[in-house]
């Protein structure tokens, strides 16, 4: 009996030791446990022969296979060994789908269903949907980037750009097992990037998937309006009459007439009608420059309603018109000697053109004093100050001008004016300038009141005008000055080119000049200098020493100047939404040479965008850019600002019209594109018209694969059942053979 | 002690009271020598001054300093008056002087007090032998620099029928000289009670006088 049982016990142990040798790792931790596991069935089947033993030796036999059997399961259950099944498996071709949900594709043709939803009908129903149903599809909505998605939406968001290279490209690089059968785009080859088909192509060849192209829309142009070009100058002299040159692209419309205007400040100042006629049709503004300063027009084709955008019919630019010569305007007090002589000195001068308001009655009657005397309605009389180089007041009190118009003066400076003050009774702090808006901007601290002491001159410094100056000697031989007013030195950066001299001593500038935002401003404090003209001391000498003096400070008045520091060049004044602009800062010096050291910071706000940029310097001398986002449509600020050594230099602002991108609102159908793409990479292109032809093209044959399954018995249920029934037989035997 | 400072101080404020502010500008009247009476019309002045002060932004003393044609000091004058009835002799110094005020800058007013006439116009001669004296149109800014005088110099008085003239010695474009003839626009400028004249006409007189005033001191 021991014979049969120890030879069963042998043959498990080895079939056992068979599949552990196989099926299980040598590091699996259960291993460790078989070992002892079958050293204790050994024992348990030896203890239970050994209680066994005096029972018929076939029942003994029957119950000891039991047990071992029993065992084994258990042993196997813990093992838990692994079987694999190698065999050929049929599977269905995976194709890629990938439509086009691009703008072109969602929101064109204007009249009738969309490029989109042709494209969608055709994957839906008829033969490319019958095709598709015997493969494995995995869809992709392609416009900017590549979306995999369950099913195409019926009525998506339309992107505005596409880029068809770059989203295929995505599609396809993904490794896929097995390799997919084919990729079909639908689409109607339009993308924002214009590559060329044959680059597109020769991109996608390389991924060896074989791209199958059904092609929707009209290849023919998209009907759109739209500024194409533009010519006009960019600076004209005041009053000039010059030409604008606008071609008009019409496409689409060339059965329409195309209605075109310009405008300024807001008013439409011209219109042309454009006649039916070529895709592209030129036309020709003329018109009269304006008051001197930056001027922009826009130049628009009036939308029409059978065109796919308007957003893309206007276009601006600005047009810098300068003073016709120089002028100069004096604003001063009342009829005095000093005044006579100073106006006799502007007028001598050729090519300035000085326009005078001489206060002749208190307290605000002013005349034109240039000419022929006439009676000016105040001092707006003398029209926008920025058309002066320059402004001298002279000898007049602050009450006698309005805080408006001292504010405009301030301003005046702020943006590249020459100011100055000249001396009397009522200017500076005894005229009441002191608490104005343009104490902080002229070049001396006030002081209070006169001084009457007799007063001579000398030159100071060493500054261009302090120079001009010295081309006389001898100013303190000049016949004394009767009193100056009082001031308490200048300001920091201010610099004083003549002191007055009393007793001996110095008493305070005579001249001083200044700079004060991009503008210049220049102090006289006396009042008297007609005494070197004619007064009982007066000479040659002295009378070229006046000459010199007024000459010196009005060729520092009027010289050219630098109208704008910083100027911000943006080069249109409409911008798409989402479009990175490039924004130049123009910075120069006040005698316009380039600045390439300064600090240029741009800020931008509106249209979603609201942040600070540093822009930084580029080769050409003197620009600096900054690249600004718009978020969405609205109007954007821009102000750039320029700082040398920590003092601004100055600043300039601008206003951007941000309009919603026009995308590929009107790209017309590329087949070519999509052909390209199709022959390169050994596809086929139909349009959608043919559907059926490119559905019987599609390779999507089933394809057949080796395939490995591994089962594992031990837990499977007829394992569990087995187990079951041998421990049941076990215990019924057991229990009708009276074995204990 | 300090009753010698208080002293001070009332003589310092007499004098500062009594003195010309240096901003004022010089207005002279000119002692000439011939015989002639310089001094005639001796309100006329004031008055003059008086009503410019009250009707212009000009900064002008109360009274008229007097002055001769050779003095250096003439130069700091801006406008110099000279009238009378009779003979007027300047000497070659004095026309020197006379003439270079002008030119320079200076701007001297004769006004005919009848009689004048033939002697001045001799010494015009002699101060400016280059120039002429010429009659300036109406339509000349002296007539139109404040107040409005369409027709010309206004008629003060008769003296020998005929309309008043006004005249002129012009230099780069300036009036230097303006000599108002058959007109006494210093009798105009007298206190009403010297002449009588109408109201209306010491009106004239004194605006027309403004107008000589305003263009010395702004041309």
């Amino acid at each position: 009996m021991a014979g049969p049982a120890a030879r069963l016990a042998f043959r498990t142990a080895c079939l056992l030791w068979y599949n552990l040798r196989i099926f299980m790792s040598p590091l699996d931790p259960r291993i460790a446990l078989l070992w002892p596991g079958v050293v204790v069935a050994c024992v348990a089947l030896y203890l239970c022969w050994r209680r066994l033993r005096g029972h018929a030796p076939s029942r003994v036999a029957v119950l000891l296979v039991l047990r071992a059997l029993l065992l084994g399961l258990l042993i196997l259950a813990i093992a838990n060994p692994a079987l694999h099944d190698d065999r050929p498996v049929s599977r269905p071709p995976t194709l890629l789908i990938a439509l086009d949900s691009s703008a072109s594709m969602t929101r064109l043709p204007l009249g009738g269903p969309s490029r989109y939803a042709t494209a969608l009908e055709a994957l839906r129903a008829g033969p490319i949907a019958d095709a598709i149903t015997s493969c494995r599809p995995l869809r992709y909505a392609v416009s900017a980037s590549a979306q995999p998605v369950r099913e195409f939406a019926d009525d998506p968001v339309g992107a505005m750009r596409t880029d068809l290279q770059s989203t295929l490209s995505e599609i396809l690089r993904q490794p896929r097992s097995p390799r997919p059968a084919a990729c079909l785009l639908v689409s109607d080859g339009a993308d924002d990037t214009n590559r060329p088909p044959a680059r597109v192509a020769a991109a996608l060849e390389g991924y060896g998937v074989p791209v199958f192209c059904l092609g929707v829309g009209d290849p023919g142009p998209v009907p759109d309006a739209r500024v194409l070009g533009l010519i006009a100058p960019e600076i004209v002299s005041e009053g000039d009459r010059f030409e604008v040159r606008v071609l008009v692209g019409a496409a689409g419309l060339e059965d329409a007439p195309v209605d075109l205007t310009l405008s300024t400040g807001g008013e439409i100042i011209q219109r042309r009608s454009l006649a039916d006629g070529p895709a592209e049709r030129p036309a020709t503004f003329e018109v009269t420059a304006g008051a001197p300063g930056y001027h922009r027009y826009t130049v628009e084709v009036v939308p029409g309603a059978e065109e796919v955008t308007g957003a893309n019919n206007r276009r601006s630019f600005v047009v810098r018109v300068e003073p016709r010569g120089t002028r100069l305007l004096l604003i001063e007090g009342r009829p005095r000697r000093e005044y006579a002589f100073l106006r006799r000195f502007l007028l001598r001068i050729e090519d300035l053109e000085t326009v005078i308001l001489l206060r002749k009655r208190r307290p605000a009657e002013f005349w034109f004093d240039a000419g022929n005397p006439r009676r000016a309605e105040g001092l707006s009389a003398a029209g926008e100050l920025r058309r002066f180089r320059a402004i001298i007041i002279s000898n007049i009190e602050a009450s006698a001008l309005s805080a408006g118009f001292v504010r405009q003066l301030a301003r005046y400076v702020t943006e590249g004016g020459a100011l100055a003050m000249l001396g009397g009774e009522d200017a500076f702090a005894a005229g009441g300038w002191e608490d104005t808006a343009l104490a902080d901007v002229l070049s001396v601290r006030m002081g209070e009141g006169m001084l009457g002491d007799p007063l001579s001159v000398r030159v100071m410094g060493g500054s261009d005008l302090a120079a001009r100056l010295r081309s006389v000697e001898g100013w303190q031989r000049l016949p004394l000055l009767d009193g100056m007013n009082a001031v308490m030195g200048v300001p920091p950066g201010a610099e004083v080119a003549m002191e007055a001299i009393s007793a001996g001593s110095p008493v305070g500038p005579v001249i001083a000049t200044g700079r004060h935002g991009a503008g210049r401003t220049l102090a006289v404090t006396v009042s008297d200098t007609w005494r070197w003209q004619q007064s009982p001391g007066a000479d040659e000498h002295s009378r070229a020493a006046w000459e010199t003096f007024w000459t010196s400070i009005a060729g520092w008045l009027i010289a050219p100047r630098a109208e704008r520091q910083v100027v911000i060049d943006v080069g249109r004044d409409s911008v798409e939404a989402g479009v990175p602009v490039p924004v130049e800062v123009l910075v120069r010096d006040a005698d316009y040479e380039p600045v390439d050291d300064a600090t240029v910071t741009v800020s931008a706000s509106g249209a979603g965008v609201s942040e600070e940029i540093a822009a930084a310097r580029i080769e050409a001398p003197g620009v600096y850019r900054a690249i600004v986002r718009p978020r969405e449509p609205g109007s954007m600020a821009l102000t750039a600002t320029a700082v040398v050594a920590g003092d601004s230099i100055g600043s300039d602002s601008r206003e951007l019209e941000v309009v919603e991108p026009v995308g590929e609102l009107t790209h017309a159908a590329r087949p070519d594109v999509l052909r390209a793409i199709a022959e390169r990479t050994g596809g086929a292109y139909r349009s959608v018209e043919e559907a059926e032809e490119l559905a019987a093209l599609l390779p999507l044959e089933p394809t057949t694969e080796r395939r490995v399954v591994t089962h594992r018995p031990a837990r499977s249920p007829w394992f569990f059942a087995i187990v079951l029934l041998v421990a049941g037989t076990d215990w019924l035997l057991r229990r009708r053979w009276g074995v204990g | 002690m300090k009753l010698c400072r208080e002293i001070a101080l009332v003589i310092l404020l007499i004098a500062a009271l009594a003195a010309p502010s240096s901003c004022e500008e010089r207005i002279g009247r000119l002692k000439y020598g011939g015989g002639g009476d310089w001094y005639a019309n001796p309100t006329s002045l004031p008055n003059l001054l008086e009503f410019a002060r009250e009707h212009t932004a000009l900064d002008l003393p109360r009274r008229e300093e007097t002055v001769e044609p050779g003095d250096p000091e003439l130069h700091s004058f801006a406008y110099v008056h000279v009238t009378g009835h009779g003979r007027i002799r300047f000497t070659p110094e004095e026309r020197r002087n006379l003439r270079e005020y002008m030119l320079r800058g200076g701007f001297l007013h004769v006004d005919d007090n009848y009689g004048l006439d033939e002697y001045f116009r001799r010494e015009v001669g002699e101060i400016f032998p280059d120039r002429e004296l010429v009659e300036l149109p109406f339509s000349h800014p002296i007539y139109h620099c404040l107040f409005d005088f369409p027709q010309g110099l206004p008629k003060i008085h008769e003296h020998d029928g005929g309309p008043p003239h006004g005249y002129g010695i012009v230099h780069e474009g300036r009036v230097v000289l303006f000599y108002s003839h058959n007109t006494d626009l210093g009798d105009g400028w007298e206190s009403a009670e010297v002449h009588n004249d109408p109201e209306e006409i010491r009106l004239q007189a004194l605006r027309m006088g403004t107008n000589l005033l305003v263009y010395a001191l702004s041309r």
